[in-house]
């Protein structure tokens, strides 16, 4: 291939007496796109600022070198390393938010770099920096250098940043979770354009992610990197169709995929950085684990041309098919009436004028929604951030009051919209959220936190049958009983999302409310807690209303499936007619966003979700609709019904009649 | 002396409760207060400021157990004037050095031969020594091996009464043993010093009326130790419950609130106390029949002066709670109390309020020492305590001439400072080990 641009080899970090990283070797040649696969705490970041020689002040390094083109950069002193930062090696962050400096401009921020690495001043300066941000795709370019950041949407920020990068001529980039923060659509943008950068640059690029679906579309070679050590090498067709070691096989299990089987789930959490370990650093959670993987580290062996693995049972763990045990699929009772109702809901937010004498601004954070839940289903709502989705799940959890429209459970009142009354209806309805640290009271023990509820709606009164309640609860969600007692920081992200299902359990609702619940854990753990979530809603037939951006997920684990775009339901339907035949453009697009290994990412739109503020007129999705015709910029459509109870908001579906040039067909309105 | 007559001033029922109320909370088994005290006693800094501060804690409560003498006595005296009675027995006529024979002023005296003389005559605690005077050096090493010995022994009993108790030892927090056995030993030391100086000699001098400047400045640890604890707890209630109403309810309610305390701020303090103060001193002269004794009186104002100063220093705190409980109300878990129905003082009962216990805790401790420096400041304004009290602020007041005089008379000024310097250093520092070791983000590493 063309130059080796970055050798690694045996490099070992430490941080007090824990090795943080332990022997990592590999090398990145131009042109080349190494993708770093880890969950969190695995170090993946701690290498990206060894590199760099950026390591924290408590970190030290033990052994090894970081070669830079035939140079070893941790001898070499700070002034030459200095200039080859934002030079000749180039990062971007994960959270476009803050790495931007919020009092500078743009054009300041990027001809800082310029300046300092290319020696540009003046007019020659400001065209550099136009032409980066044109090369970043940035619209109006020499305007925006004027601007703050606090202007850009989260997508241009990052694509601003990628500028930056860009700016010193990197040979190396090093992107760490560049598209973590962002929305599907946008982070199928952002992943072309640094595949396009790199591809015009001849720049090697060293990519951290924790997305199989990411380094899939954009890696030649990926390492897999476990608890500070790399137990996999190989090239992307290697690693996608023969993955050798047991961590990165069960990586694969753990992706919710099509079929309803059971996921695979990793027992455990990811070791914290710090723990010490002899042997096999995966072996406490290794199924296949024997007594020599707890005693002996394995030797990094050459299992194919260009693909290494680091096991004792590589043979073993290779014919260990991905056994999962298939599941029956939950009885849905989809006759009789729904359990939820939703009609015509809409939520404003009122904000506050931007001068006085100005009417106040509203917000439309739910546009006239219609849903419908029964009793034992799950519906999951999908859509990017700022569309409207939680907060139309805190209306139903009975967090957030409607303005207009109505919302029935069944048996129960008519839901009461008033802050006095609303408490009544809520025992039937529970949430659990996305943020496991904050969603339990750091101050309050477990039981104490689970007893709360279950007080205040008067579910059972008596403490000692109150007790016993507990004890099956913490059975049910597979915590030992022992739990009760301890307090939520002694516990990992995982286990904290089971003891707030367990908390929403307790006071035996109809519906839970998921607000994202998987999306703060990392992929191993997310499957425990699907998987769980599966098991209740067939113990126990509690519907479930799932909140998420994730269309795999959502796909895996729901019934039906209701998109939402800029406050409105622009498509519902059962599942898998919505994933195999959608009829809206937006769902076609989000589909097509999802970064498919072996998939050269199709379906790149332009553009980003306007904001809620601004609606567009008419069908809010047509500025970005490949469709869209000047009927859908004045006249927003009407509902249109297929078969199977599949509902679509568009002047022109995409059915297969209209994919072959007919006239709408099927319309019942 | 027959029998005791004990006299309950509104200060000294306050501090009491005040520290029975701690006892109670870190008796507690589950606390937080306990765990927190456990993570302060292991760090050195907090176990050296903490033994400095318990020491002045001590002298507080003790001198807050009042009684009349005898029984028709309308005079107040409280345990720890019977402890520092030694250095009452002797008063000079007036100034007088540190550890010096003389005094600092000459007086006309008629020598027996008729002469009139100016000489500096001789103190009266040193006449009344009957077998000769010795020197202070003398004294300052008898004193220091009296302080070695008297560390040493009790703490030799210490460690052989945990040889027996097992038990004992193991409830105990985990401690910075090595700070803490230095600090026992200064502090051993520096007692049994004073004490074979005070023997012999004014140990920091004597004022204009000859009082000794040592009684005086032990006897001031009360009034100002008093008046930071209590106006920090003044602040407390205001601070705390209108700070967290703001910030949970938000709307009409935090538009009030935050109406008040802005407009509270933007009365010069200063000026607010003056005229509180006027107030009160009307309200005493009309109402003397309530305040029968001195002591009555000057407890009166000091209360009254906590009162006025706590009511018109909550808006710092204030602030800062209802920044933290705008925080706080958007946080999951208060959201998922809520869909449960629990209701909204509950929700702020255990939801907010612990965790919002580090900041208040903090705050309390970095107040405590300002505050302390601003009784200083107020009673040299004339606005502060009782002139009758005996208190740093006053002393400073008087040091106003003594400064001007030629030579000048440093010792008095010089031994409110340093106690009171003493006390601030060691609240501040106690201060920021609190900080570290309430703050749930340091804690977690």
């Amino acid at each position: 291939m063309s130059e080796t641009l970055l050798e690694i080899s045996d490099l070992c970090v430490s941080i007090g007496d824990a090795r943080v990283l332990d022997g990592v070797g590999f090398g990145i040649a131009s042109q080349e796109t190494f993708a770093l696969i880890g969950e969190s705490g695995s170090g993946k970041s701690m290498i990206a600022l060894a590199i760099m020689r950026l390591l924290p002040s408590a970190a030290r390094f033990e052994a090894g070198h970081v070669g830079w083109r035939g140079r070893d950069l941790l001898d070499a002193p700070e002034s030459a390393v200095r200039a080859l930062r934002g030079g000749e090696i180039a990062m971007i962050f994960q959270e476009p938010m803050t790495s931007l400096n919020p009092v500078l401009t743009l054009g300041e921020q990027i001809g800082e770099s310029l300046a300092l690495h290319r020696q540009l001043r003046g007019k020659a300066l400001r065209r550099e920096a136009v032409g980066l941000l044109q090369a970043v795709g940035i619209a109006e370019a020499s305007a925006r250098l004027a601007e703050y950041p606090f202007r850009l949407s989260g997508g241009m920020k990052q694509r601003a940043m990628i500028a930056m990068a860009l700016a010193g001529n990197p040979r190396l980039l090093i992107a760490d979770e560049p598209t973590t923060a962002l929305d599907v659509t946008v982070q199928a943008q952002v992943l072309e354009l640094l595949r396009e950068a790199q591809r015009r640059r001849g720049m090697g690029m060293l990519l951290i992610t924790h997305d199989l679906g990411v380094a899939g579309i954009m890696a030649d070679r990926i390492g897999v990197l476990y608890a500070g050590e790399l137990v996999e090498i190989a090239t992307r067709e290697q690693f996608f169709s023969a993955a050798r070691h047991p961590y990165s096989r069960k990586l694969f299990a753990a992706l919710p995929g099509r079929s309803a089987a059971r996921l695979m789930q990793i027992p455990g959490s990811v070791p914290q950085a710090g723990t010490r370990f002899s042997g096999c650093r995966f072996a406490q959670r290794c199924d296949l684990a024997e007594a020599r993987c707890f005693v002996t580290v394995a030797p990094w062996v050459e299992v194919d041309a260009g693909h290494f693995a680091r096991c004792h049972l590589l043979e073993k763990a290779f014919i260990a098919s991905t056994e999962t045990s298939a599941v029956t699929a939950p009885v849905v009772s989809n006759g009789g009436a729904p359990l939820l109702e939703v009609d015509q809901l809409s939520v404003e937010f009122s904000l506050s004028a931007l001068r006085w004498f100005e009417a106040r601004r509203t917000l439309l954070a739910v546009d006239r929604v219609n849903l419908y839940l029964h009793a034992g289903e799950t519906l999951a709502l999908v859509g990017e951030s700022g569309c409207g989705k939680t907060t139309l799940g805190r209306v139903i959890a009975g967090l957030q009051a409607a303005d207009t429209g109505s919302l029935v459970l069944r048996d129960s009142a008519e839901y009461p919209t008033d802050a006095g009354q609303r408490r009544i209806g809520r025992a039937g309805v529970q949430m659990v959220f996305q943020d496991p640290f904050a969603s339990l009271n750091p101050r309050m023990r477990i039981d104490h936190l689970l007893e709360e509820g279950m007080v205040a709606m008067h579910v059972e009164e008596d403490a000692r049958r109150r007790r016993g309640r507990l004890r099956e609860l913490m059975a049910q969600v597979g915590l030992p009983e022992q739990a009760l007692e301890r307090y939520p920081h002694e516990f990992s992200g995982g286990q904290r999302q089971r003891i707030a299902i367990a908390r929403a359990l307790a006071v035996r609702p109809r519906l839970i409310v998921c607000d994202e619940p998987t999306s703060a854990l990392d992929v191993s753990v997310q499957a425990q807690v699907v998987n769980l979530l599966r098991d209740i809603q067939q113990q126990s037939a509690v519907a479930l209303l799932f909140i998420t951006h994730n269309l795999v997920l959502a796909g895996y684990l729901a019934h039906r499936m209701a998109v939402m775009y800029l406050g409105r339901i622009v498509e519902t339907g059962a599942t898998a007619d919505l994933l195999e035949r959608p009829l809206h453009p937006y769902t076609q697009v989000l589909l097509a966003a999802i970064p498919r290994p072996g998939q050269a990412a199709a379906g790149v739109i332009r553009g980003e979700a306007a904001s809620a503020l601004h609606p567009p007129s008419g069908c809010a999705f047509h500025p970005r609709c490949p469709r869209a015709q000047t009927l859908c910029t004045h006249t927003e459509p009407s509902a249109l019904s297929f078969a199977g109870g599949h509902i679509v908001h568009c002047h022109f579906p995409l059915t297969a009649d209209a994919q072959a040039g007919g006239s709408v067909a099927g319309l019942t309105q | 002396m027959m029998g005791i007559h004990p006299v309950i001033l509104w200060t000294d029922a306050l501090v009491w409760l005040l520290v029975a109320g701690f006892a109670f909370a870190l008796a507690r088994r589950d606390s937080g207060l306990r765990k927190g005290v456990a993570r302060l006693t292991r760090a050195p800094v907090a176990v050296a400021s903490g033994m400095v501060l318990v020491a002045y804690l001590g002298v507080t409560l003790l001198d807050s157990l009042h009684f009349h003498p005898a029984a028709g006595d309308s005079g107040v005296v409280s345990v720890f004037d019977l402890l520092l009675r030694p250095l009452q027995r002797v008063s000079e006529k007036t100034y007088s050095a540190p550890l010096a024979d003389r005094l600092f002023v000459q007086e006309q005296v008629l020598r027996p031969d008729g002469h009139q003389q100016r000489v500096y005559p001789l103190l009266a605690i040193v006449a009344q020594q009957a077998h000769g005077h010795a020197q202070p050096a003398a004294a300052v090493w008898y004193g220091v091996l009296q302080g070695l010995g008297l560390a040493g022994a009790s703490a030799a009993s210490v460690l052989i009464w945990f040889r027996r108790r097992r038990a004992a030892r193991a409830a105990l927090p985990p401690l910075a043993w090595r700070t803490a056995l230095v600090m026992w030993t200064v502090g051993c030391v520096l007692f049994a010093v004073t004490v074979q100086l005070a023997a012999s000699w004014h140990v920091f001098g004597t004022d204009k009326v000859g009082q000794d400047v040592l009684y005086q400045s032990l006897k001031s640890i009360r009034t100002d130790f008093l008046f930071g604890l209590l106006t920090t707890l003044a602040t407390l209630p205001l601070a705390v419950g209108l700070g967290v109403a703001a910030g949970y309810f938000g709307g009409w309610i935090d538009d009030i609130i935050q109406y008040v305390y802005t407009t509270l701020n933007a009365i010069p303090g200063i000026l607010l106390i003056a005229a509180a103060v006027l107030l009160m001193q009307g309200y005493i002269e009309v109402h003397a029949a309530h305040f029968d004794s001195l002591a009555l009186r000057a407890d009166f104002r000091l209360l009254f002066l906590c009162a006025i100063l706590g009511v018109t220093s909550w808006t710092g705190l204030c602030r800062l709670l209802r920044a933290e409980t705008l925080k706080l109300r958007e946080l999951e878990y208060v959201q998922a109390a809520r869909s449960f129905g629990v209701s909204d003082w509950r929700i702020m009962w255990r939801h907010i309020l612990p965790n919002l216990t580090h900041l208040v805790l903090i705050s309390v401790v970095m107040d405590f020492s300002s505050l302390v420096l601003v009784e200083a400041v107020l009673s040299y304004l004339g606005l502060g305590v009782d002139p009758s009290v005996p208190s740093w602020g006053n002393m400073i007041n008087a040091a106003q001439l003594e400064l001007a005089r030629e030579p000048v008379v440093w010792w008095p000024l010089t031994a409110a400072f340093s106690l009171m310097f003493v006390l601030v250093l060691s609240a501040n520092l106690f201060a920021d080990s609190v900080r570290e070791a309430f703050d749930p983000l340091g804690s977690r590493s």
